[in-house]
């Protein structure tokens, strides 16, 4: 027994849970070592910039931004809805429309610039003909007061800056599209807005996830001389939106936004004495704009920045950033502004201290792409004035077995 | 029944206790480290008085000759403790270790004994937390820094003692200076902006010493000891501690024992250190005062199965040493109130030894008291 009794003591002794960390009195009792944290500003790091525009078509994009109409900054929305049908289903037959009640046509309203008087949009016919091969200026006669269908009156209480979800609805009158049959039961709309500021608003897409825009016609048929009325919905065809074109780049810079969508990618050169001796903790690029930054008066871009897995040109395949660094890699640039962008790259530069084979190269896009005419323009190392640059936060490897980016 | 106990015992003390080490003392940080003890567990319930003259301590080798036969011994050592710092309090610090391990016997029939001991030289162990404010681009940033050292150096003994007589023993021993720590640097950011980050990496030392000792035993009841250790040049490829190399002192013991009467036995030791001649260069950043230092230590052992009396001996010891590294002109020093006793089995094959500690530290603007268990298991197959 006595034994065992000192097999307990010594499980006790020797099993003790350790407890060690404790607070340093420094300076005299820590070790003298400390991490030390630099800051550098490489002016001279971005040595190759390239762009590529193409990536998202307007009629492609989640969303169809209507600036101002009589500014320089100018779009108009265009959609299509799937045809009609030309007779209604009374019990089990087919019985011809007798007349047009009206048409109810429905807008999602994504965001806008607010404190903005008198804004409305203006509601036009278009021919169904209209697609992706029209211009700006091939939409001008048909945005004139004879083709007006309609003005909706938007209350500031319902823009907002930020991504939302609201609706505009308009009724119309039953003989609102006269070409109804002669256009195969097709209906076509132009947007476009007008207000006593410069403006803009962003209208959902069929390819976007917050709301398309839908039509509804209510209509009569006759049963047996018995008037009956019938509702009937059609969804989006195709809808695009077109601006008023932009004059081009300067040679020197990189545009990345605009419609179609453009990318800019930006290759760095980071000393190995940051890159592999040390663990960065922060990285911002310090982006100079060529010029102001284009776009509808009162927006704002959302620049974000990503990686890549591997640098082959304009079809690089980027990274998507893990969720929790989204937010991070984004910035808001306001239409109008030429300040330096800040946009934090930590979440990319760090694994290029893991694994060294991965290009040094920062993909930047405006997203949503294609969403927006607006337009961010860069100085580049081949620019004459200042350049961008990306200021790095490192500390500097203390132990030989290296550190954990 | 008694070898399934012994075994037992050896895979807690072994198995359980070795993976262990920690800070013993909040004056580890200091200099290469707090100063590990080569001594067993009895050594250590006697305060230190022991120290010149113990078989199953590593300090002289001249005593490797009192191993009759095939002896394994080791050791592991709990501490609880707090200390206060400038107004800086810890408390509730809890750790274990394995400072000593020895193999010793006499060679077949010859006069002459071998020894194989590893124990603890210096230990390097903590893990310090502190928060500072650093300013990031115009930005003021509150910073938690931690920092943590896990190991030590050890000392690996390789001695033989001659017995000359039965009155007098000599010895000699080669020391290997080894070991590593494992350390890391942390540091959190109190702002989003900002990564975490983590750095580590392994340390090693490397040095030599060597160790002469005597024993004689001028009557049956009175035996002296001396010893002499000298050790080199200590290497070191520790970012935390800067300076690549550090000369270790010269050590010498001396001690005796005496027993008044049969069961009683009194004892007591005392040793010099030059770690004033350390000759650290300050401008490599090590900014610790060096001192030589003394340890003295007395202890009383009562009863005792070797002596025929008891299986449960009595221990009590009184020891006070001084601290080599001070972060001020102030010497740091420890004192000990110490007891202890042992458990016998199979005619001594089997011996357990207990110890139990209360250490005093003050000194260099620091104030520490722990609570330090001992426990040592001793076979002679």
């Amino acid at each position: 027994m006595k034994a065992w009794w000192m097999i307990a003591i010594v499980a006790v002794a020797v099993g003790c849970q350790e407890s060690l960390t404790s607070p340093g009195a420094c300076p005299d009792y820590c070790p003298v070592a400390r991490l030390q944290v630099r800051d550098t500003v490489l002016g001279g790091a971005l040595v190759r910039e390239e762009w590529f525009r193409g990536y998202v078509q307007a009629d492609r994009a989640s969303a169809m931004q209507v600036a101002s109409d009589g500014t320089q900054e100018q779009s108009r929305a265009v959609i299509r809805f799937f045809p009609l049908a030309d007779s209604v289903t009374v019990g089990s037959e087919l019985q011809p429309i007798t007349a047009i009640d009206s048409f109810r046509l429905r807008f999602t309203l994504l965001k806008g610039r607010q404190n903005v008087s008198g804004l409305e949009v203006r509601l036009h016919r278009l021919p169904v003909a209209v697609d992706t091969s029209w211009a700006f200026a091939d939409l001008d006669p048909f945005f004139q007061d004879s083709t007006l269908l309609a003005t909706i009156v938007i209350p500031d209480s319902v823009l907002s800056d930020s991504l939302t979800s609201d609706s505009l609805v308009t009724v119309l009158v039953g003989p609102a599209f006269p070409t109804l049959a002669e256009d195969g039961q097709t209906v076509a709309v132009g947007l476009a807005i007008r207000a006593d500021q410069a403006a803009y608003v962003d209208l959902g897409t069929r390819q976007g996830s917050l709301g398309q825009s839908a039509l509804t016609r209510y209509a009569q048929t006759d049963s047996s001389g018995t008037p009956v009325s019938r509702e009937e919905s059609r969804s989006v065809d195709f809808d695009t939106f077109f601006a008023r074109p932009v004059t081009a780049p300067p040679p020197d810079a990189v545009a990345l936004g605009g419609i179609p969508s453009a990318r800019a990618f930006l290759r760095l050169t980071v000393p190995d004495t940051i890159l592999l001796r040390s663990n960065v903790v922060r990285a911002t690029l310090l982006l100079v704009p060529a010029e102001p930054t284009l776009g509808a008066p009162g927006d704002t871009l959302s620049l974000r920045a990503f990686g890549l897995e591997a640098d082959y040109g304009p079809k690089s395949k980027f990274i998507l950033p893990p969720p929790d660094t989204i937010i991070r890699g984004a910035v808001d640039v306001a239409i109008g502004s030429a300040d330096t962008i800040r946009i934090d790259v930590t979440h990319i530069v760090r694994p290029w201290q893991a694994d060294t084979t991965r290009p040094r190269t920062i993909l930047l896009a405006v997203v949503p792409e294609g969403a927006t005419f607006g337009e961010v323009r860069l100085a580049t190392s081949r620019s004459a004035g200042p350049q961008s640059a990306i200021r790095i936060t490192y500390v500097p490897l203390f132990l030989s077995g290296g550190g954990t980016p | 029944m008694i070898w399934r106990t012994g075994a037992a015992l050896a895979f807690l003390t072994v198995a359980i206790g070795q993976p262990l080490t920690a800070q013993a003392s909040v004056y580890g940080v200091l200099g290469v480290g707090f100063p590990g003890r080569a001594v067993s567990v009895r050594a250590r319930a006697l305060g230190g008085g022991l120290d010149a003259l113990d078989p199953r301590s590593a300090v002289n080798p001249a005593a490797i000759a009192f191993n009759g036969r095939l002896t394994v011994s080791g050791t592991t050592e709990t501490t609880s403790r707090w200390y206060e710092v400038s107004g800086v309090a810890a408390e509730g610090l809890r750790d274990t270790r394995f400072p000593v391990a020895m193999i010793a016997g006499q060679i077949q029939t010859s006069p002459i004994s071998f020894g194989v001991s590893y124990a603890l030289y210096a230990e390097r162990s903590f893990d310090i937390q502190t928060t500072d404010t650093v300013t990031l681009r115009g930005t003021d940033v509150l910073v938690t820094d931690r920092v943590r050292s896990d190991g030590g150096i050890t000392d690996v003994r390789f001695g033989l003692a001659w017995a000359l007589s039965e009155r007098v023993q000599l010895g000699g021993a080669f020391h290997l200076l080894s070991g590593s720590t494992r350390e890391q640097l942390q540091r959190d950011f109190d702002s989003p902006d900002y990564a975490s980050v983590t750095q580590r990496g392994d340390v090693d030392y490397s040095g030599t010493g060597v160790s002469v000792g005597v024993m004689v035993t001028p009557s049956r009841r009175f035996r002296f000891g001396l010893a002499a250790r000298r050790d080199g040049r200590l290497d070191v490829s520790d970012p935390l501690l800067p300076v690549p190399e550090l000369q270790l002192p010269w050590t010498l013991t001396a001690g005796w024992t005496y027993a008044p009467v049969r069961v009683v036995r009194w004892s007591a030791s005392a040793s010099w250190r030059s770690w004033g001649g350390a000759d650290v260069d300050p401008s490599a950043g090590l900014t610790d005062q060096v001192f030589d230092t003394w340890e003295v230590g007395t202890g009383i052992e009562i009863g005792g199965s070797d002596v025929g009396a008891s299986r449960v001996p009595l221990r009590v010891g009184f020891r006070y040493a001084q601290l080599p590294f001070s972060p001020t002109a102030d010497r740091a020093r420890e004192i000990d109130f110490s007891a202890g006793t042992a458990l016998s089995f199979a005619a001594n094959r089997a011996i357990i030894d207990a110890a139990i500690e209360r250490a005093i530290r003050d000194g260099g603007g620091a104030v520490e008291r722990a609570w330090q268990l001992s426990l040592g298991l001793t076979i002679r197959p």
